[in-house]
């Protein structure tokens, strides 16, 4: 290719292009101005958030310990309630008979109990 | 790099003419041309290590410059069509008489330049006006020397054949 330059493109280099106007100056080196400070507000709180945040590592590290304890976690055998000592049938009844008697109070003092058959009924004038 | 804004305002001083120049051309309004430079200036700050192992700052800052305006576009697509594609470009070169002129042709430059694509006056002001080889201008707008060349030659014929009434009247 030929590197020499005809007249046309020296003419045309001899024209100067605009320069950037003199109050673009003020203008950007404000806006970049307040951009560094939004830029070191930001990296304050990103460095509260590495103190916070230790590395991959120790991230990692937690991580398994985490899964090792929910692992051994799962693997405990679920404690059993202790039982109290076993009611016999007979002592059973005597609670329930107890139960049904104490519940009839409540309801209505008017339930003429019987104790012996263990069953409550409505007084006579009431039917 | 960019810790201060003394660097800041150096880098400024010493290269936002010419960028500024470069963003003129490429997008052809003032506007554009002025958010343009911010951008490119704004992302210096953000990234501060970005100007960190580059030796030649002022063609990396055209790089940017070049991603910036290809960025816009993508953004905007209609906003080149309707500033240029009307012929309503302002002069964007300084008043001056040059030698052998009888008159300021800028404003006619300007218009012929509005008529070449975007991509076209990207090579023809680098080369002209930023006085880089075609290899430079391959670098910083990420296409091959060849291109760079062709696109050259493409964009000098038809400003030739634009101007040719003017140039020829005024040189006589």
């Amino acid at each position: 290719m030929n590197n020499a330059m005809t007249d046309f493109e020296k003419k045309l280099q001899q024209l100067e292009p605009l320069s950037a106007p003199s109050d673009l100056r003020d203008r950007i080196l404000r806006a970049c101005s307040r951009e560094e400070e939004s830029n070191a507000s930001a990296c304050g709180l990103l460095s509260w958030l590495r103190l916070l945040y230790p590395g991959h590592a120790w991230s990692l590290g937690f991580a398994a310990l985490w899964l090792l304890v929910l692992a051994l976690h799962l693997d405990t055998p679920e404690r059993t309630v202790p039982s109290g000592p076993t009611l016999s049938w007979i002592a059973w009844k005597e609670m329930q008979k107890e139960q049904i008697l104490l519940l009839a109070q409540l309801e209505t003092p008017r339930f003429e109990v019987n104790l012996q058959q263990g069953s409550f009924a409505l007084p006579k004038e009431d039917l | 790099m960019m810790s201060g804004s003394p660097i800041l305002e150096r880098l400024y001083d010493e290269h936002a003419d010419a960028v500024f120049g470069f963003l003129l051309h490429l997008s052809g309004s003032e506007a554009d041309a002025r958010d343009l430079l911010q951008d490119v200036f704004l992302k210096l700050v953000r990234k501060p290590g970005l100007l960190g192992s580059v030796h030649h700052i002022r063609a990396f800052l055209l790089r940017m410059a070049h991603h910036a305006f290809v960025d816009s576009i993508r953004r905007r697509q209609t906003r080149e069509r309707s500033a240029l594609a009307l012929g309503e470009a302002s002069c964007w070169f300084a008043h001056q008489h040059p030698p052998g002129m009888e008159q300021d042709w800028g404003p006619e430059v300007s218009r012929a330049m509005t008529q070449i694509p975007a991509e076209q006056r990207a090579v023809l002001h680098l080369k002209l006006w930023q006085e880089r080889t075609f290899a430079e201008i391959g670098q910083i707008l990420g296409i091959s020397t060849h291109t760079a060349a062709s696109r050259y030659r493409y964009a000098l014929n038809k400003m030739e054949a634009l101007l040719r009434p003017h140039y020829e009247q005024r040189h006589d």
